[in-house]
């Protein structure tokens, strides 16, 4: 009962996305309905690593970096469609993220942050300054295009609304795996590790394996994301897919909704992807500066105020309102109990 | 026919070989050797810094020894990681309580139940039995960081039986409790004892409770073992009063 009733704002979801299309028919407004889309699917991949599991990863932008640039050279150099591309994308990213991450793991906090910031940057210099990498043409500082089919097989839709349903196939798949690992014996390993790691370790948990799979899972869904968002625009730019700026904004949507809560990330982006559309109208060719000092505001202000986030927050005023008002001996955590017993 | 049982060797459940373990410059344990055998309680005392966590650390694969060898039922095991440690059956408390502060107290004893039972009712269903047997039911959905010492101190212990351990190492559970607090935990650990059909070897600093609780103690100063034996033989050992009970440091 309970474990179904779960489900139910993700339907919900599902059904206000299919709808939206109806409502936005401009193109304007789909392509942000897009990003908003996107960006809450690439908040819900971070918080796997960075809420679930608690490891600060600041570059996590590298792994949009990979799946796009192994889409694109697999589909302008190979012919391989980006449908198929972009798992490959998720594949060849998680097992990057497993190589680098085992080194970085005895980092810990801030050392573990700049780690992962620090590798982006070296992908970011490699990939805007070598015009080919292992012998393949990946275009350097001018990129690399995408070859025009018009081909749905090849992932190009005429119209906006092929990729939005495809997002939104995307977000919806993210959430109902993020739920899945809530609510599994890897959920809790996750967030004992996040709470802490010795004591998670001497209750039994190998904490380099739950680690190496939380940094595949974040890895294979936000490569695959990278995949997608270059297509949409048939063209990658290493600038662009290593820069911080994405990296920043998933972090940050996510942090801001609420880290390690299902609907946090998703309520982040959808609060901040149409201020940041609506500032990039305003501020016109000004809109990277803006969005950095944006970013940076928003971020200090959620520290200060409201560190669990919205939905943290939420939760648990909730929470102690109802420890007030009901006996305490009675207070029922529905996020905790899950499947026991109640699997009618 | 009735069994002999007088007459068996007690098997040996945790065998402390020559163990050494160096910081640095700072030797924290030296050349300490010790026996635990099934159904026993061991008490492990010395003053501030005689290296009783430092060995515990070790047993339980937080790090390894310097030199020596640790043997569980006469594998050795030094060396080991934690959760392979926890996972052979051996369960332990932290003297600074650890808990997980963002998640429900079942969802803490859920987290040392899932290593034997990997779906979530089942686990869940461990928990809560744990937790009643802890006597911690009745907070089974507050957040581990809203706990008193005396039910953080409970949870420790429930979190470490919901590993279903063999062996149980106690790090001061009853260190910061009242007396009567100590008098309802001391019956509770030995209940569970009989219960789970657990072996312990503890920590503690409250003497009364120890000597109690006991049924030998190994007494460490400075790194080294000093003395073993029944509570009553060591608290007679002129050296361990000298070293322990002489700096006038028997407050509970």
């Amino acid at each position: 009962m309970n474990s179904k009733k779960r489900f139910i704002p993700i339907a919900v979801l599902l059904a206000v996305g299919l709808l939206v299309p109806q409502v936005l028919k401009t193109e304007f407004y789909l392509q942000s309905a897009i990003y908003v889309l996107l960006y809450m699917y690439w908040a819900s991949s971070w918080n796997i690593l960075g809420g679930y599991t608690g490891l600060f990863a600041l570059g996590n932008g590298l792994y949009i970096g990979i799946g796009a640039y192994v889409a694109a050279v697999l589909f302008v150099h190979f012919g391989v469609s980006p449908w198929i591309g972009m798992i490959i994308a998720g594949l060849v990213a998680g097992l990057i993220s497993m190589l680098i991450g085992y080194p970085v793991f005895k980092l810990k906090g801030i050392y573990y942050a700049l780690a992962s910031i620090a590798l982006m940057s070296v992908f970011e210099l490699i990939f805007n300054n070598e015009t080919s990498i292992f012998g393949i043409y990946t275009g350097g500082p001018n990129g690399l295009r995408f070859t025009m089919t018009g081909n749905a097989l090849d992932m190009q839709f005429s119209g906006k609304e092929g990729y939005y349903f495809l997002v939104l196939a995307l977000l919806i798949i993210v959430l109902l795996c993020s739920d899945r690992i809530q609510h599994s014996k890897m959920g809790y390993y996750f967030r004992g590790i996040r709470a802490n790691q010795d004591a998670a370790a001497s209750l039994g948990v190998n904490v380099l394996r739950y680690k190496l799979t939380a940094h595949f899972i974040s890895a294979f869904f936000t490569a695959i994301g990278g995949a997608v968002y270059v297509t949409t625009f048939l063209y990658v730019n290493a600038k662009t897919v290593f820069g911080m700026e994405l990296s920043f904004a998933m972090m940050l949507f996510c942090v801001l909704g609420g880290a390690n809560t299902l609907w946090g990330p998703v309520i982040g982006a959808l609060i901040m992807v149409p201020i940041q559309q609506g500032l990039r109208i305003a501020a016109g060719s000004n809109m990277a500066a803006m969005s950095s000092l944006i970013y940076g505001v928003a971020l200090c202000l959620v520290m200060l105020f409201i560190p669990d986030g919205i939905l943290g927050t939420l939760k648990d005023l909730t929470v102690r309102r109802r420890k007030r008002a009901t006996d305490p001996l009675q207070v029922a955590d529905g996020a905790a109990n899950g499947g026991g017993g109640a699997d009618d | 026919m009735e069994e002999v049982g007088q007459m068996t060797e007690p098997e040996l459940m945790i065998e402390i070989k020559n163990v050494t373990k160096r910081f640095g410059g700072l030797v924290a344990v030296r050349d300490v050797s010790f026996q635990l055998y099934r159904d026993e309680v061991l008490g492990l005392i010395g003053s501030n810094g005689a290296g009783k966590t430092t060995l515990f650390n070790m047993i339980a694969g937080a790090f390894p020894p310097s030199e020596g060898e640790i043997l569980y039922k006469g594998q050795p095991i030094q060396g080991l990681r934690a959760d392979k440690v926890c996972k052979l059956g051996i369960g332990r408390t932290y003297q600074i309580c650890q808990p997980f502060g963002s998640m429900s107290v079942r969802s803490n004893v859920m987290v040392g139940a899932f290593g034997r039972y990997p779906k979530l009712a089942d686990a869940t269903e461990k928990a809560d039995d744990v937790l009643k047997k802890v006597g911690l039911y009745k907070r089974a959905d507050s957040m581990g960081g809203e706990l008193t010492l005396p039910e953080l101190k409970r949870m420790e212990v429930a979190r470490a039986l919901a590993t279903e351990p063999e062996i149980l190492l106690l790090d001061e559970v009853i260190a910061g409790l009242n007396p009567t607090e100590v008098d309802t935990f001391v019956s509770l650990i030995t209940t569970l004892k009989k219960q789970e059909g657990l072996t312990i070897i503890i920590i503690e600093h409250v003497m009364r409770a120890l000597m109690n609780m006991s049924d030998r103690i190994v007494v460490l100063n400075q790194g080294v073992k000093i003395s073993e034996g029944l509570p009553a033989e060591v608290a007679a050992d002129p050296l361990v009063i000298e070293s322990y009970f002489g700096e006038g440091d028997i407050h509970a």
